[in-house]
């Protein structure tokens, strides 16, 4: 389906509205010529469904609000998806709403079909950056064929949100140290946590650890929970370098990296020019180096 | 893939618009509408009949064939052409594409049977035409815009729910609507008359017994409203006029040919008094005989024209619905001063000679025959000595038959008469037409049906021709159940405020609008209102604060409720206790999640159905 572009209107006539219009008219000439009051009638019938279907489309897209917005992780020259809770805060409901951001990302296979009146609903919008970075998301567009499909109503819906775009992640399906060497990355080794080597110490769980980690018997005596650590015999410590003037072939390949290296279960660090994060593992890691990355070059 | 649910609201639309057209078209289109019905059962079992190909080939030789049949018949083939496009796109293949073009195609139906139809009828079909048919289109729209998507029950049920509550409000817009819409006084096409019903017994030649045909027949002809106060009781409705009679049949042989003379409305005012004005609402009929309230002097509009002998009608344009005033002069025939060939209404067959005389002499003429006399003897005769009976057989000599049995109707009662008259010398005629007695309470009209067809006498004295109607009255003729009355009401309200609707009737509108506005606008507020005004409104702003206080948002009443239903089962909030503190007491799940949604209801703004779902949860539970 294409996207309806629209410029200064909010509201644009589709090809269902302008065959109903011509047998209105139609209609209306034969009812005029013929002076035959059936037909007036259903030309009134015609005409008020007409107006009415226009006020009911602007009545759908009143009291719409955006109540947050939401992202998982979102990264750069990847589909990602960004979740809006739309408020209705009228006593009508709404119906078939679609929600893009004007006019190059929009989303028309996620509609909602039916927002009750005084609530909310999520919606889970297909998104696509083509830069890393911090993005702001202003407004969103809500846009609605209801009742009939005669017309496309668009509003614009205040978001005040930002997304973070992480650089994007080139899939890594050899060994990392080979990727490594091919692309002269940077590379200091120390201890790396592992699975199988000797016990290395006791840390706080964090979110994305395994729970077969989990030192139960401490969780049971002090009640927080642990996460034991073992030397892994083949991993290594691993602190990622990277300069502020990187270009952005080298952003996206160090991020890659450090996500492999995570999947793989090694201690993963990232040196910048002004911050430094020391070696773990874990999904916060993850993030926390994915997001350094992505505002590497930003003030 | 389709969906069921759009498949049976679009066959849905297409059935009332058939049904509509179908009914226009008896019977030639219900033949034409049967595949319709085939090509749904199989569009059901997701099966056609016909491909593309052949669909094309077939819609484009019929288009052909009814162009040819075109030249004759022009609307009536545009209604069996759509029939027909209708049936081969049933029994043809089908995608989204298909069935939007079924549903155009319906639409077209229903217009097309508003050229055919004119009753009431019509307004239910395209109400319930617009009810589907919004809500296919809200359902074509769904799935049109929602690729992939399947729509529930519970979403189509709210659908329903909106489009009930839309439909009731595009019929109330459209009401104004119907009247502001401009109207021309000049019309360039206009649909003919489709009524095929004439009736039987007002020809120039009516053989005694032919007019008993119409006795059993309900249907309106004319709908008449008095626009005096004073009004008859019987009103006879004049249909024809004859003045020979064979023995078994009457002929009209006075004043043929037939001479037209288009009346003008002054030439009649300047000759006559008016005793009354009627206004007339004819039912279409394919006749050129306009009956007419006896005896007219001015008829409007004035482009009538008008048989110059008797007032019989004709040519009055063509349409769906006529409207005529009658302005009536007293019980005279306006159109004849002198008497021409006046043997005509003395002559009797011979072979009743004798028999008419057995009568007067039984009846006992008084010698000095004053008309008044003579007319109350024979009036009186006849409706003591004879009964009124429709149940009469056919018969070679239906005046002897009469004499012998002592019963008939109208015709035998008015035949008998006239010969009687004339016998006694007194120039007579028979006159066919109506006497109703139907009277309709609500819209204040006289309801001239084809059963009230009935037969009387004039006689022609001292330069009139005046009425005698030596028939008796039939009790229960003029009675109609209340409902009955009511529907004749409303078809009559129809016919006189929609179907006859102008723009010389929105000029009224308009105009009365104008005036009212003007009077608003006039209008000043005494000073001494003010301050009451003042007081009100400071009356209902305080009122509006003080009720705003205690609306009760619908979590808590949800709440409340079950505080109430718990404090039956024993368990009361103590004073102070927080919902939260209450449920932390019960170990029950139900409970919790009760609270629990309700602080979310209360606070967090999600839909209150959980929270009544829940409720009711508790209710069955405990």
């Amino acid at each position: 389906m294409k996207f309806p572009v629209f410029r200064k209107s909010r509201v644009k006539l589709r090809r269902w509205g302008y065959v109903y219009a011509g047998i209105t008219l139609l209609t209306g000439f034969a009812a005029v010529n013929s002076g035959n009051n059936l037909l007036y009638i259903i030309l009134a019938f015609l005409l008020a469904l007409m107006a009415l279907s226009g006020f009911v489309s602007f009545l759908n897209m009143a009291g719409l609000s955006i109540l947050y917005v939401t992202y998982d992780e979102i990264y750069a020259k990847t589909p990602g998806y960004i979740k809006i809770s739309i408020k209705n805060s009228k006593s009508f409901p709404s119906f078939l709403l679609f929600v893009g951001f004007k006019p190059e990302i929009a989303d028309l296979h996620s509609p909602i079909l039916y927002i009750p009146p005084k609530s909310e609903k999520n919606v889970s919008i297909r998104v696509y950056y083509t830069n890393r970075g911090p993005w702001g998301l202003n407004s969103v567009y809500l846009y609605s064929p209801f009742p009939f499909g005669f017309t496309w109503r668009f509003k614009k819906l205040k978001a005040k949100a930002s997304i973070l775009v992480f650089p994007h992640i080139i899939h890594i399906s050899g060994s990392v140290e080979e990727f490594l060497r091919a692309e002269n990355g940077f590379i200091s080794s120390s201890t790396r946590e592992g699975t199988g080597g000797d016990f290395l110490g006791l840390r706080e769980y964090r979110r994305g650890d395994p729970a077969y980690r989990i030192y139960w018997k401490k969780h049971k005596k002090e009640g927080d929970l642990y996460i034991k650590q073992f030397l892994d015999e083949g991993n290594k410590k691993i602190i990622l370098h990277i300069s502020e003037n990187a270009s952005e072939k080298l952003i996206e390949r160090t991020a890659s990296i450090a996500c492999r290296l995570l999947e793989q279960g090694s201690l993963v660090g990232l040196k910048t020019d002004r911050d430094f994060i020391p070696p773990s593992t874990g999904r916060l890691q993850k993030l926390e180096i994915l997001k350094t990355l992505a505002l590497l070059g930003y003030d | 893939m389709i969906e069921k649910k759009l498949k049976l609201t679009l066959y849905l639309t297409l059935s009332i618009s058939l049904i509509s057209l179908t009914h226009a078209l008896f019977p030639f289109g219900i033949f034409l509408a049967l595949p319709v019905i085939l090509g749904i059962y199989l569009d059901i079992k997701n099966k056609s009949l016909l491909n593309a190909k052949w669909t094309t080939f077939l819609a484009i030789t019929g288009f052909l064939a009814f162009a040819v049949f075109a030249i004759r018949f022009p609307f009536e083939a545009i209604g069996y052409l759509l029939i027909y496009l209708i049936s081969l796109r049933a029994l043809g293949e089908k995608n989204l594409r298909e069935y939007k073009q079924i549903f155009a195609l319906s639409f077209f139906a229903l217009v097309a049977s508003s050229i055919f139809h004119y009753s009431l009828i019509f307004l239910l079909y395209v109400a319930f035409y617009i009810l589907s048919g919004s809500f296919t289109l809200l359902i074509f729209s769904f799935l049109g815009d929602t690729t992939g998507h399947t729509l529930d029950y519970s979403i189509f049920r709210k659908l329903l729910k909106f489009v009930l509550y839309f439909d009731f409000s595009v019929i109330i817009l459209s009401i104004p609507l119907f009247i502001i819409l401009p109207r021309s006084p000049y019309v360039f096409f206009r649909a003919p008359s489709y009524i095929h019903s004439e009736i039987e017994g007002f020809g120039n030649e009516i053989n005694i017994g032919e007019i008993s045909q119409n006795f059993n027949i309900d249907r309106v002809i004319m709908r008449v409203k008095p626009l005096q106060s004073t009004f008859p009781k019987v009103l006879y409705i004049r249909g024809n006029v004859l003045d020979d009679f064979d023995g078994k049949m009457w002929k009209r042989t006075h004043s043929i040919p037939y001479k037209w003379q288009k009346l003008e409305k002054i030439q009649f005012v300047k000759h006559r008094k008016t005793s009354g004005k009627y206004e007339i609402q004819l039912t279409p009929m394919e006749t050129k005989v306009l009956y007419m309230v006896d005896f007219p002097h001015t008829i409007l509009p004035g482009n009538l024209h008008v048989f110059k002998d008797w007032g019989r009608v004709i040519s009055f344009p063509p349409g769906k619905i006529s409207h005529i005033t009658v302005y009536k002069s007293f019980n005279t025939d306006l159109y004849t001063d002198e008497l021409d060939n006046r043997e005509i209404f003395l002559s009797i067959p011979h072979e009743l000679e004798g028999v008419v005389d057995s009568i007067l002499f039984v009846m006992g003429i008084p010698e000095k025959r004053d008309i008044r006399i003579i007319r109350a003897k024979i009036e009186n005769y006849l409706k003591n000595n004879f009964r009124y009976t429709i149940n009469v057989s056919s018969s070679k000599d239906p005046v002897k038959d009469f004499l012998k049995k002592k019963e008939g109707y109208c015709e035998h009662f008015a035949t008998l008469a006239a010969l009687m008259l004339r016998r006694l010398g007194i120039p007579s005629r028979l006159v066919v037409g109506f006497r109703t007695m139907e009277w309709n309470p609500y819209g204040k009209y006289y309801v001239v049906r084809v059963k009230h067809a009935h037969a009387w006498v004039e006689y022609f004295s001292q330069g009139q021709w005046l009425r005698l109607d030596p028939t008796p009255v039939q009790v229960g003729l003029n009675y109609i159940a209340r409902l009955a009355e009511y529907w004749d009401y409303l078809i009559y309200l129809w016919n006189t405020q929609i179907l006859q609707f102008n723009y010389l009737a929105q000029i009224k509108i308009f105009l009365a609008f104008k005036l009212q506005l003007q009077k608003l606008i006039e209008f000043k507020i005494p000073r001494s209102v003010y301050p009451v005004m003042v007081f009100l409104l400071l009356l209902v702003a305080v009122l509006t604060k003080f009720f705003h206080r205690f609306r009760i948002h619908p979590a808590t009443r949800y709440l409340n409720k079950f505080e109430k239903f718990m404090k039956k089962r024993g368990y009361e909030f103590k004073i102070g206790e927080t919902p939260l503190e209450f449920s932390q007491r019960f170990c029950n799940p139900l409970i919790q999640e009760f609270i629990e949604v309700y602080y979310q209801a209360r606070f967090g703004g999600i839909n209150i159905q959980e929270l009544k779902k829940l409720y009711l949860k508790i209710k069955k539970t405990f």
